[in-house]
């Protein structure tokens, strides 16, 4: 009863905030545009259009095949190895994932852009006049920032699932005759497909829905679906063009998070697994010890993007300074709609905060529900309640335009609606933390707590919550990072006063100059150092608390 | 009236009965085991009792007061779990005085009671211990020791030593017994381990497909089984089924799938050709090279020709299992060089003292047939 009464929240939100506005597209695309599916007419009937789809597509597969490549050598060295430091460089090597795509695509810029970090170095040592990276406006930078992006979940999820096989598997291979190569081939591989088969999907997810980092390092021959979205949307202003093209998208990406989730469920099943401690070996032979050097020495280059960010935002005109961060202070521009920083990361940590305590309080509700052991309705809550991760930023910014836009509920002249999209995006990433935790508590704590004399509502605070509490704080953080990045959907939806620190950065990168590009850099580094700092101290306060369970 | 009466109680989940009019009682200070095999209902009669689940018909009452409505928080009882169920979160101290805490007792005396509990498990340095710091049987202590801290009314134990190795499961039962003894503690103990019920029990309850088979002290289970399956339970391997086929002044005549047996007829009536169940004492039959003796009736000895199916040696002795008619007859003797190997001819000697014959339920048509007269 109380776990169906914990549905109705999630469900009202979904269905206001989320089933609303979606039915508002589809009302734009259908009805409004002229001649029914006139829209889908022109797309589909437009080359620009079938190459944006055919563009979109491979992109996201070529960016899957390079995070794989970097990946999968980093996950075998998490999973079986165990080294000093180990712990700090796996958090360090997570980084990534956690910073917004403004920061990451920045950083690149920073680092691989015509005035970049690598061609000012490589200028300096050879005596050269012209840069000699022009990658900036390239497939290849776009390329690199999917797999500098993605590569952290890959290596979260494969040497999570790779740590849990029992090294037995291989042995006994070794046994039958099999050598290392074969081994791997034959016995390892297979066995860590479903994983592998699994993060590849969702990466290929996430590229496909690239967005900032495509607006901000492709230009115009480099637009995915998403940012022709956008463009429709805010530059041209065919709302039914844009509606048309967004179900598009929406297709295909349900159709490849099915995929996903079938592969992910084949994960679950267990293959004799070990715990993690078993798996991992001291490194002793030297090839170990090159191995783990060439993967330290790779982490550096990996994470070069981000202290190239930090690099260039304080190199400026007159050498090292913090020129370009004081300006953000300052109106240079005498622009009327200028926001000192204070206000804009006030702006941002405000809408970050109130998004954690939504996200938190609709994705923990949804996860009870969901973990129930033999609710029927527990699968297609599940399912329904994870759609907002299928549709993109923009597309749900634009939802909100068309759906919110007249009464009873116009929201565009509030910061509310901010928030209530970044909640939309954060609340998936709170019911996957929290879940696993949810059904791993065994009901015997509730039933011996009870038999001990207490109450459900102490035995929910002295026992259930302090065990759900790491996970709690996980999709916390989740919630948090994913407010303080949110782009696609704020880009649409902010308002001059209300600016977030990703849509100012964009701004600045928008307006030309020097000056406005290092302020950009100067931003985007004030944002990396926020979103690091709150996991930092997450991070901290999780291994004072995890305990050994 | 004894002090936990359970009667008549029926819980069905699903389509299937988990519990069918199972009644048992308890007296103060008893220890109760409830053996069977997994799935024949005892946790749920544990839950039942603890409060946990409500019987769908039934009545539990504890020291005469109907329990239908006492919530398990109320009930004033101690349960330990089959996985234990420590909090991981909690250090050992913080798990022991949990309820101690949640009845709001004095922290002076939840110190006190907390390290005496430890020091009766005989884990007085563990207080600040994590759980998962703790050895398997460490933590099957802890757990004693958190279910005991409250004073309960009536503990139960629910396969408490399941998960341990054989050797750390023997030690513990003692250990276990002695400490619920020293406390005058009225207990339930759940288990599917025969020795461990034997080393546990002042009573024994038999439990099979939701039904109490059988309940006594150890002794009368043992020496008047009313089923095979509670001969079985109680650990008697020679089960023979029969008809009664006549008697005389020093036996019952049992025909059986050996043969003809000749036993000693336990109390109770048992009709002309009416069903039996005898049970044989491995001990206390000999098997030789096939003989013709003829002697059988002044020695009081029936004998039963068959051939050895396999030998065995164990503990010491040896395990000889006879193939005889459609049955089989196991013997357990010293070794000698003329115990017969695995297919020789033999006949099995069987005194007359060492069958124990009682007249069986004859499963299904037991009522028909009483009804009959």
């Amino acid at each position: 009863m109380t776990a169906r009464l914990a549905l109705l929240a999630p469900l009202a939100y979904l269905a206001i905030f989320f089933l609303y506005p979606l039915g508002a597209i589809f009302e734009r695309a259908f009805i409004q545009g002229e001649g029914g599916f006139a829209g889908f007419g022109t797309i589909l009937g437009d080359s620009y259009y079938l190459g944006r789809i055919w563009f979109t597509t491979w992109q996201a597969a070529a960016s899957t095949a390079l995070t794989l490549a970097v990946g999968l050598p980093m996950a075998y060295l998490f999973a079986r190895h165990d080294f000093p430091g180990k712990s700090v460089l796996k958090a360090v090597s997570t980084v990534p994932f956690i910073m917004p795509t403004i920061v990451v695509a920045m950083g690149f810029v920073a680092l691989l852009g015509r005035e970049g970090l690598a061609n000012t170095v490589l200028m300096a040592v050879f005596g050269l006049d012209d840069p000699v990276i022009r990658l900036a406006n390239s497939i290849w930078i776009i390329l690199l920032a999917h797999a500098f992006y993605n590569y952290a979940i890959f290596v979260r999820i494969v040497s999570a699932f790779w740590s849990n096989v029992a090294p037995q598997l291989e042995e006994s291979a070794a046994m039958l005759g099999a050598g290392r190569v074969r081994t791997f081939w034959h016995v390892t591989l297979p066995v860590l497909l479903p994983a592998i088969a699994s993060s590849a999907a969702l990466t290929f997810t996430f590229c496909f829905t690239s967005f900032g980092v495509v607006l901000v390092l492709g230009g115009p021959q480099f637009a995915t679906l998403e940012v022709a979205v956008y463009e429709l949307t805010a530059k041209l202003l065919r709302l039914e063009l844009a509606s048309a093209l967004a179900i598009i998208q929406m297709v295909f990406t349900y159709l490849f998070l099915l995929v996903y989730t079938r592969l992910q469920q084949s994960t679950s099943v267990q293959i004799n697994l070990a715990p993690q401690e078993a798996t991992a070996r001291r490194p002793k032979r030297a090839s170990d010890m090159v191995l783990v050097a060439a993967m330290i020495a790779m982490l550096l280059v990996v994470l070069s993007p981000l202290w190239a960010l930090v690099e260039r935002a304080l190199s400026t005109s007159d050498g090292y300074s913090l020129r370009y961060f004081g300006s953000l202070f300052e109106n240079v521009r005498g622009d009327v709609f200028y926001l000192p920083l204070p206000s804009i990361i006030s702006n941002s940590l405000e809408f970050a905060v109130l998004t954690t305590a939504i996200a938190l309080t609709v994705g923990a509700a949804a996860a009870y529900y969901i973990s129930r052991p033999g609710r029927r309705g527990a699968s297609i809550a599940d399912a329904l309640l994870m759609m907002p991760l299928g549709v993109s930023a923009v597309i749900m910014g634009f939802g909100f335009l068309v759906a919110f836009n007249r009464d009873p509920v116009d929201l565009r002249a509030t910061s509310t609606i901010l928030v209530i999209a970044h909640t939309l995006v954060a609340y998936p990433f709170v019911i996957r933390s929290v879940l696993p935790a949810m059904r791993g508590m065994p009901q015997q704590f509730r039933e011996a707590a009870s038999v001990m004399g207490a109450s459900p509502v102490r035995a929910f605070y002295h026992v259930e919550l302090p065990i759900l509490t790491p996970a709690l704080i996980v999709g916390a953080t989740f919630a948090f990072a994913v407010s303080m990045g949110e782009f696609g959907a704020s880009l649409l939806l902010v308002r001059p006063e209300s600016t977030t620190m990703p849509v100012a950065i964009y701004r600045m990168i928008a307006q030309p100059g020097a000056e406005n590009l290092g302020r950009a850099l100067a931003m985007s580094t004030v944002l990396m150092l926020v979103v690091a700092a709150v996991f930092a101290g997450i991070e901290r306060f999780r291994y004072r608390n995890a305990g050994g369970f | 009236m004894a002090l936990l009466e359970v009667s008549n109680v029926t819980k069905r989940f699903g389509d299937g009965f988990s519990l069918k009019r199972v009644s048992l009682s308890a007296e103060r200070g008893d220890i109760v085991c409830l053996l069977g095999p997994s799935g024949c209902g005892k946790t749920t009669l544990l839950r039942l009792i603890a409060g946990l689940e409500s019987p769908d018909d039934g009545t539990i009452t504890f020291d005469g007061r109907d329990l239908d409505r006492v919530p398990s928080r109320d009930r004033g009882f101690g349960l330990m779990f089959q996985d234990l169920a420590l909090f991981p979160h909690m250090d050992v101290s913080g798990n022991v005085s949990f309820g101690l805490r949640m009845q709001r007792r004095a922290q002076e005396e939840v110190s006190a009671r907390v390290n005496t509990l430890l020091r009766l498990v005989g884990l007085e340095d563990f207080r600040q211990r994590k759980i998962h710091e703790l050895s398997g049987g460490e933590r099957q202590r802890v757990a004693l020791a958190r279910s005991l801290a409250g004073e309960p009314r009536l503990l139960m134990l629910d396969e408490p030593l399941g998960a341990l190795d054989r050797a750390l499961r023997e030690t513990l039962q003692a250990q276990v017994r002695a400490i619920l003894k020293a406390l005058g503690q009225t207990a339930i103990y759940v288990t599917h381990d025969r020795d461990e019920a034997y080393a546990m029990a002042d009573t024994m309850v038999i439990m099979e497909g939701g039904e109490v088979v059988q309940a006594g002290t150890p002794e009368e289970l043992y020496n008047a089984p009313r089923s095979e399956m509670v001969a079985r339970s109680m650990g008697i391997r020679n089960v023979l089924r029969g008809q009664r086929a006549g008697e005389d002044e020093h036996a019952t005549h049992l025909l059986t799938e050996v043969g003809l047996v000749a036993g000693v007829l336990q109390g109770g009536d048992l009709r002309p050709a009416g069903d039996a169940l005898a049970f044989v004492d491995e001990r206390r039959i000999e098997v030789g090279a096939r003989t013709q003796a003829s002697a059988s009736a002044t020695q009081r000895v029936t004998l039963v020709d068959g051939t050895v199916e396999s030998r065995r040696f164990h503990s010491g002795e040896l395990e000889v299992v006879v193939r005889a008619g459609t049955g089989r007859l196991t013997c357990v003797t010293k070794p000698t060089d003329d115990v017969p190997a695995a297919g020789d001819e033999v006949t099995v000697a069987i005194p007359f003292d060492a069958v124990r014959i009682v007249a069986a339920e004859r499963e299904g048509i037991t009522s028909a047939a009483d009804a009959l007269g």
